[in-house]
């Protein structure tokens, strides 16, 4: 049970720092008028999108909310309006691409849009991972039978799994890494 | 004054200088690394020259004198270091000045005993003895050249090693961070007992090599530690470029000032240390 | 038995003239283990650390790295026996370069070889690599945190001491520490690990101590603490 708990918060408390550090370097930008750094912004959406949607998400939607759902039915809402919330996310980042895009071709004019978007972006995510967070990791602790959490610790810790396993682990901690020595200080490592 | 004699005091004034400084560095590391103020480094100047003196009258060569003087000016320097200024790491500068002081007596009363009170000459090595003609009308003693010349090789020395290699960097960190070295696994008392044995060490050389020129008395560490005392304040304590340029300006200042202002010449060098203590007060590149 | 601690300090009883601060600790680490210190501030995690390595001498007890009696040795003694020691305030050198701090320290670790070398460094702390002619004094408290834990990681240690690593840092620099403590841990090196994200620690500690007025309260696993939450609130307020 614990390696999976520990697997899903330590996800979340990286997801949350990235939009911390992405909204902070924003707030950064409009106040100073710095220049955007369109590649550290490109670095900030490819890992929202890929490591919601190819990495997080699967392990919630694909394997804990099922099992979930299964030991506690009365469960069946907050869960479905968390999975229905996923898809709302997707929707979401289109919004901050378009965002970006309108920001890349003019600057001066959209970043204040762009980051009414990335706060929107930011809340809803909060939100989100607040409600997962105290409503439905204490429950599956206390309500998934000790058999299924060991089928979940495998998948989740099995090195060799395409999706969940060490490849796809190393390179989403590369792009934090890449993230976090490039984002201006004092949100990051960089200038 | 003609150009010949501003470009032989100037030369003058430039040798004074470089051997100010080989004298100094001893000072101002010790001071800027080990918070140490050690007045008795007058003294290793008095003591290297009365070296020269002995072993030039036992061997009959400056040579020899060298070779038998710096080490053992390095094992004085270590022994002072281990059984004085270690008691003195921990305490405040007034007791470091008491002790040091002490020390002073001491070793100047030791002197008087050893040598007695006269004044001797250490005659230049043959060798050097001679005059180089610079210009038609202007010759200039081989000796002071190198004299010049062994401090400005030992200078360089002294930069290449502090600031490209491992020692070097290593004395650097422990004038920044003494503690921090110290969690590095590196044994800072065994880095402070060479920084001092070695600034004793220049010290002394300093006095072996200006033997020669300003022979060899009882008292003359005292009126050196003034002097270095003053390059290092106005150098910034701890900077080895501060007391280097520290030095060039008070031999500038003690060689031209007598000559251009008479009237202040004792005061000259006090008053440029107080100017320059005006403008930048913990000196030039503290 | 024996042969497997690295450190195993026991009765260990500090004082700060005369103020009594720690009270009989007993502390251990052994190969391979991460061990956490919890506590409030001035309970005395970090006088723990310091009395082991011989900044502040015990007046009773006994400290053995190991396996050979190292109580009241000088620091340097015991840190060159395979230790490092990141402290608190990260111990910057104002004027040395970031090439310099790194070159500085460097040696051969217990087994002779150098695992860790400039370049894998450079690996792990890419923005070093684009600072390396800076003085120590011009980093950012981020950058000067990596350069903290780069350079203990050159004197390749068997065992690291991270003293509050994370303190003042944005919480993505947080979440990077973290992935290269990980990183350590793999490397088969031993840390003794003070930080206040809770956490985090739990994650990576295999056991954990907390401290309370200079006495040990707790010493246990993660999963002890976690299925306790009482213990941790009692004693830290969390």
């Amino acid at each position: 049970m614990q390696k999976t708990i520990t697997i899903i918060r330590t996800e979340h408390r990286r997801l949350a720092a990235i939009i911390n550090c992405f909204v902070g370097v924003l707030s950064d930008m409009e106040n100073t008028n710095a220049d955007p750094d369109f590649g550290l912004l490109d670095q900030v959406h490819e890992y929202c999108r890929s490591f919601l949607y190819k990495f997080h998400h699967p392990k919630e939607d694909g394997y804990l909310f099922p099992a979930l759902v299964q030991a506690r039915p009365d469960l069946l809402p907050v869960i479905s309006k968390l999975e229905s919330e996923h898809e709302r996310g997707v929707t979401l980042l289109d919004q901050l691409d378009q965002a970006l895009a309108s920001l890349k071709e003019d600057p001066r004019k959209n970043l204040g849009l762009y980051i009414q978007v990335a706060k929107t972006y930011r809340d809803f995510e909060w939100k989100h991972m607040a409600t997962e967070e105290k409503e439905i990791l204490p429950q599956a602790e206390k309500s998934i039978p000790e058999d299924v959490w060991k089928e979940l610790d495998n998948v989740f810790s099995d090195h060799d799994d395409p999706v969940f396993g060490d490849k796809p682990q190393g390179n989403y901690e590369n792009l934090l890494s890449q993230i976090v020595n490039r984002a201006p200080s004092p949100h990051g490592l960089g200038e | 004054m003609d150009l010949t004699t501003i470009l032989i005091q100037l030369l003058n004034s430039v040798q004074y200088g470089l051997l100010l400084f080989l004298i100094s560095s001893g000072l101002t590391l010790v001071f800027g690394i080990m918070g140490v103020i050690n007045l008795a480094h007058g003294a290793m100047y008095m003591i290297g020259a009365y070296l020269a003196y002995a072993f030039v009258e036992w061997s009959g060569s400056f040579s020899v004198a060298l070779l038998l003087g710096i080490p053992v000016m390095l094992v004085v320097g270590i022994i002072i270091e281990r059984f004085l200024i270690d008691h003195l790491y921990k305490k405040d500068h007034l007791f470091q000045v008491l002790l040091t002081f002490g020390l002073i007596l001491i070793l100047n009363d030791l002197q008087s005993l050893i040598w007695g009170n006269d004044t001797h000459g250490v005659p230049i090595p043959e060798v050097l003895s001679g005059s180089i003609t610079l210009t038609d009308t202007m010759q200039y003693p081989v000796y002071r050249l190198t004299v010049s010349a062994i401090c400005l090789v030992l200078a360089l020395g002294m930069y290449w090693v502090i600031q490209k290699t491992r020692l070097g960097m290593t004395i650097r960190a422990g004038a920044s961070n003494r503690e921090m070295v110290e969690a590095l696994g590196i044994n800072v008392r065994t880095l402070f007992t060479i920084i001092f044995a070695a600034g004793v060490a220049l010290a002394g050389l300093g006095g072996m090599i200006s033997a020669p020129l300003s022979s060899v008395y009882p008292g003359m560490g005292d009126s050196v530690l003034i002097i270095c005392l003053v390059v290092v304040v106005i150098g910034g304590i701890g900077s080895i470029k501060g007391a280097f340029w520290g030095a060039m300006l008070i031999g500038l200042v003690s060689t031209f000032g007598p000559i251009l202002i008479p009237s202040l010449a004792s005061v000259m060098v006090y008053l440029v240390m107080a100017i320059v203590l005006l403008v930048k007060p913990r000196g030039l590149f503290a | 038995m024996e042969n497997d601690y690295i450190v195993k300090a026991e009765g260990l009883q500090v004082y700060y003239g005369a103020s009594h601060v720690l009270h009989g600790v007993d502390f251990s680490v052994k190969k391979g283990e991460t061990v956490s210190l919890m506590g409030r501030n001035g309970m005395g995690k970090t006088t723990t650390l310091r009395s082991i390595l011989g900044f502040v001498p015990p007046k009773e007890g006994k400290v053995e790295i190991f396996g050979q009696d190292m109580t009241g040795a000088r620091p340097f003694n015991v840190i060159k026996r395979h230790l490092a020691y990141v402290p608190e305030g990260r111990g910057m050198f104002h004027n040395l370069s970031v090439r310099e701090h790194l070159e500085m320290p460097a040696r051969a670790g217990m087994d002779g070889k150098r695992r860790w070398t400039f370049d894998r460094v450079m690996e792990t702390f890419p923005r070093l690599s684009e600072r390396l002619d800076n003085m120590g004094s011009q980093l950012s408290g981020g950058e000067q945190q990596m350069l903290a834990i780069g350079r203990a990681l050159m004197t390749n240690p068997e065992l690291l001491i991270l003293d509050e690593a994370t303190e003042g840092l944005a919480p993505l620099i947080r979440e990077e520490i973290w992935r290269i403590i990980q990183i350590i841990k793999n490397d088969g090196i031993s840390t003794i690990i003070v930080d206040k994200n809770i956490g985090p620690i739990l994650d990576m500690a295999d056991r954990n101590i907390i401290l309370v007025k200079g006495n040990i309260v707790f010493e246990g696993t993660s999963d002890q603490l976690r299925e306790d939450p009482e213990i941790l609130a009692r004693n830290i307020g969390v």
